[in-house]
């Protein structure tokens, strides 16, 4: 089956550092460190827990286990790399993803009856105001964890890891709205990577 | 989907127990998801990672001798009171 790896630059394991080279079969065992556990991959709608640099598509041999939000093998090749998620892309993600966390505390800002803070939030138009108004603002109290997760989202959306601003923004939405919300959440942001990486929704 | 993921607390906790490949396959699949967003637990396996390797080449040194005979004294005391 196709599932998707990624990896960091040069395409090395991000746990294991092993290198892969595209194209060639690897087998666990053979290799010199794969993985502990076997070879791992994921399914488009866990891509978000697993961002690195590079996303590649990969021939998973069967059978392949589910484990959690990861797909496991003994073999597997990697097939072709995946061009459109690169440090532009993975910019505007991390940046989408702040934006969200924003949104979130601008509502609760609202809820606190803070509208001028609220109304100042949204108006922030990159992650670094986002940071700077959030030290400026006089924040209520209901409103203070909402806050500092946008700010946080907006430090990550500047520094990375981009994974860590999808994280803050889902949990931004669980401390809005519990874990529905947070779900809802990851699915938006697996609808983001579908749509700009225009990958096909099941290629595993 | 289930929706649990792992807070840096959860993950000191882990630790150990991850280097030594004692977790349970789904548990790997939490820690893992962590590492990959979160720097600081990063570097705290890093670091961990990097004593257990620099303590394993330490050869063990025994015990000072005054300490050693004061723990037998204690063992063989205990264990005539457990009889």
């Amino acid at each position: 089956m196709l599932a998707y790896k990624f990896l960091r630059p040069g395409a090395v394991g991000p746990f294991s550092g092993f290198v892969w080279p595209a194209g060639e079969w690897v087998t666990a065992g053979d290799a010199p460190a794969p993985c502990r556990t076997g070879i791992h991959g994921c399914r488009v709608e866990h891509l978000p827990w697993w961002l690195q640099d590079e996303l590649w598509l990969a021939e998973f041999d069967e059978p392949v286990e589910d484990v959690g939000r990861k797909l496991v093998t003994a073999r597997a090749r990697l097939v072709s790399r995946v061009d459109a998620w690169n440090a532009e892309t993975a910019r505007r993600f991390g940046e989408a993803c702040a934006r969200r966390a924003r949104d979130r505390a601008a509502l609760a800002l609202q809820r606190a009856g803070a509208d001028g803070a609220a109304a100042a939030l949204r108006a922030c138009d990159t992650p670094q105001r986002v940071r700077e108004l959030a030290r400026e603002l006089d924040v209520p109290e209901t409103a203070r964890i909402s806050v500092l997760m946008a700010s946080d989202g907006a430090r990550r959306a500047i520094t990375g890891p981009t994974a860590t601003s999808a994280y803050i923004a889902a949990h931004a939405a669980r401390h809005d709205g519990g874990p529905t919300a947070m779900g809802t959440e990851r699915r938006w942001q697996v609808d983001w990577l579908v749509g700009e990486l225009g990958l096909p929704e099941r290629a595993a | 989907m289930h929706d649990h993921e792992i807070i840096c607390r959860e993950f000191v906790e882990l630790v150990t127990d991850y280097l030594e490949g004692a977790l349970a396959p789904e548990t790997v699949d939490l820690v893992e998801q962590h590492l990959v967003m979160c720097d600081w637990c990063r570097d705290y396996l890093g670091q961990l990672d990097a004593t257990v390797d620099a303590v394993r080449h330490l050869e063990p040194e025994p015990p000072p001798k005054e300490m050693l005979e004061s723990l037998l004294v204690a063992f063989r005391e205990q264990a005539w009171e457990d009889t």
